[in-house]
């Protein structure tokens, strides 16, 4: 995958299941978000497809896809005039007709999303008047409304404190668990990505592309020869990654 | 609903009063009571006044209507779809087209016949619309458009100013004076091929509302929700293309008008819904244009005032107002 015919990404075989989470790891410029957008169907692919459900995304339509893949962007959506539920009832529109009306139903799930957030309190609020963390949890709310299988997050933890970045992890695995949706969310966060996935890709330097296991993971040593780095190890007893060098 | 709904009758009461008193306001003030007189069936008092009202005022009011309808809604979809509150109608470029075309017409031919500057003015808004439609296919961001329309803007200012420079001050004149925009110029017959065409055009745009709203999101949103983004952007360029060419061939180009009025709007209205705002910028660019005409018409006085002029007084002001808003809350 990757633009005008040049491959960024080579040789990029994976298949996602329902029900996983995996977390995308990979330092910046190595062809994390060229493989978002591929998925996403955004990007073209180079060479090889992309299949949802055992057919080629190139061969449905664009609301048939939105039927069953939701993305969540690294756009923090911050200047957008729009109330809450507003950005949440666009979740919908795969299943709306030219005009756009909402039908009770359409309604229902939107305030069902919004409270499996814990947004349903800003319904009516302009997305100018939230924090971040209350805005991204609109903005998942929005692909919740979607209702579809697959959710596609392109760092969604980026800009998120500490605390609210626990509870918007807990909330993916919650949906990946109780709704087997199939959650595939690229991140920096190692240690949140190894408490959370099922499974983890992982994007090196070279731009070569790794299936891992995370259980395997945190009990090997792989992740050592990943960090490759002197100043850092990851202690598989304690399950925590240490920084070397510190004078204490 | 209701309250929906209240809004847009109070509005189009609104407009009707003010549609009435663009016709009967002017050099020549026609009373009310006359008028009243008239539509039941009784004469005026001077026979003039029947043939003001037919053949001036109403044509002129009538062209008000539309042409800021048709400027406010093009501007409210230019914003939306470039997701920036500064765009306007005029942002791709059309109206410098037909700026060239016109200014080809007077500076360079220095002739105008029947129809002849409607005429050069569609023609150069073509060629621009044109250029932008290939472009939109070429490029794949909406932004390298917006640059594109900007330029196009600066490329026929310089060469109008190239005419200019070379013409006579009769000439300068005549092509200032169509820059600075009139409602008047129409005739029934102009009328019967213009507003057609702005009406249905003010429709395409309701029936694109949740494409629009889509896009209020930004482009990867709206194509994640299955929008086509091919589609909607030679939808839009289209339609914003049409409108803007029509009421610039006829009108010359309107300032402020497309850039005020959907903010206006959204200041009055917390909407977002392009299902409420399309209707209501529609009504309020009428209402507007209506105004300006009447405060141009200067009523009572022997001169009349260009339009531009006075959509401009009003428009500046108010943009100052707007980020003066924003920046409090923000």
């Amino acid at each position: 995958m990757g633009y005008n015919g040049t491959a960024v990404l080579s040789n990029v075989t994976f298949e996602v299941y329902a029900g996983e989470l995996i977390c995308l790891l990979g330092a910046n410029g190595k062809g994390k978000s060229t493989l978002l957008k591929t998925l996403m169907g955004i990007l073209p692919s180079v060479s090889g497809e992309v299949l949802l459900k055992g057919i080629s995304i190139n061969s449905i339509s664009a609301v048939e896809k939105a039927k069953e893949l939701a993305v969540v962007l690294t756009d923090s959506l911050r200047d957008v005039n729009m109330k809450a539920k507003d950005v949440v009832a666009t979740g919908r529109y795969p299943y709306l007709s030219w005009n756009a009306k909402l039908t009770i139903e359409d309604e229902a799930f939107i305030d069902a999303s919004l409270k499996k957030v814990s947004a349903l309190q800003f319904s009516n609020r302009w997305m100018t008047s939230l924090s971040d963390g209350e805005r991204q949890r609109v903005i998942l709310a929005r692909a919740l409304a979607q209702q579809t299988s697959i959710l596609v997050l392109d760092e969604p933890t980026a800009f998120l404190d500490l605390a609210h970045t626990m509870e918007f992890s807990v909330l993916l695995k919650n949906l990946s668990r109780e709704e087997g949706k199939s959650i595939l969310m690229s991140t920096h966060d190692w240690a949140t990505a190894l408490q959370i996935s099922d499974r983890i890709f992982w994007i090196d330097e070279d731009s070569c592309f790794h299936i891992l296991e995370t259980q395997k993971l945190k009990d090997g040593t792989l992740l050592n020869t990943m960090l490759n780095t002197p100043f850092g190890k990851w202690n598989a007893e304690l399950e925590r990654f240490e920084i070397i060098g510190l004078n204490t | 609903m209701n309250k929906a709904i209240l809004r847009l009758l109070l509005l189009a009461l609104v407009l009707l009063s003010l549609f009435i008193a663009d016709i009967l306001l002017g050099t020549v003030r026609i009373p009310l009571s006359e008028f009243f007189g008239f539509l039941n069936g009784a004469e005026f008092s001077h026979p003039s006044y029947e043939a003001i009202i037919l053949h001036y005022r109403l044509p002129k009011a009538l062209t008000a209507c539309f042409a800021g309808s048709a400027l406010a809604v093009s501007g409210l979809l230019m914003q939306s779809f470039f997701r920036n509150p500064l765009a306007g109608p005029y942002v791709l470029g059309i109206s410098s087209g037909a700026s060239l075309g016109v200014a080809l017409l007077l500076l360079f031919f220095s002739g105008s016949f029947l129809l002849s500057v409607p005429i050069a003015a569609s023609l150069g808004s073509f060629i621009v619309l044109v250029c932008m439609i290939w472009a939109s296919k070429k490029f794949n961001s909406s932004v390298s458009l917006l640059i594109l329309g900007l330029m196009i803007s600066y490329l026929t200012g310089a060469l109008v100013g190239v005419l200019q420079y070379f013409s006579s001050s009769e000439e300068i004149q005549s092509f200032v004076l169509w820059g600075m925009g009139s409602f008047a110029k129409t005739q029934w017959l102009d009328l019967k091929l213009m507003l057609p065409v702005l009406a249905l055009g003010l429709l395409f745009a309701y029936s694109r509302s949740k494409a629009l709203n889509s896009l209020l999101l930004g482009e990867s949103y709206a194509q994640s929700i299955g929008i086509s983004l091919k589609r909607i952007r030679r939808e839009i360029l289209y339609l914003v293309g049409i409108l803007v060419a029509w009421v610039t061939a006829y009108c010359g180009p309107i300032a402020f008008i497309g850039m005020a009025v959907p903010h206006l709007v959204r200041l009055g209205v917390e909407e977002s819904d392009h299902k409420t705002t399309i209707p209501l910028v529609a009504l309020t660019g009428a209402c507007i244009a209506l105004v300006c005409d009447m405060i141009a018409q200067a009523p009572g006085y022997d001169i009349v005032l260009p339009i531009n002029s006075i959509t401009s007084l009003f428009g500046a002001p108010f943009v100052i107002y707007y980020l003066l808003k924003k920046n409090r809350l923000g």
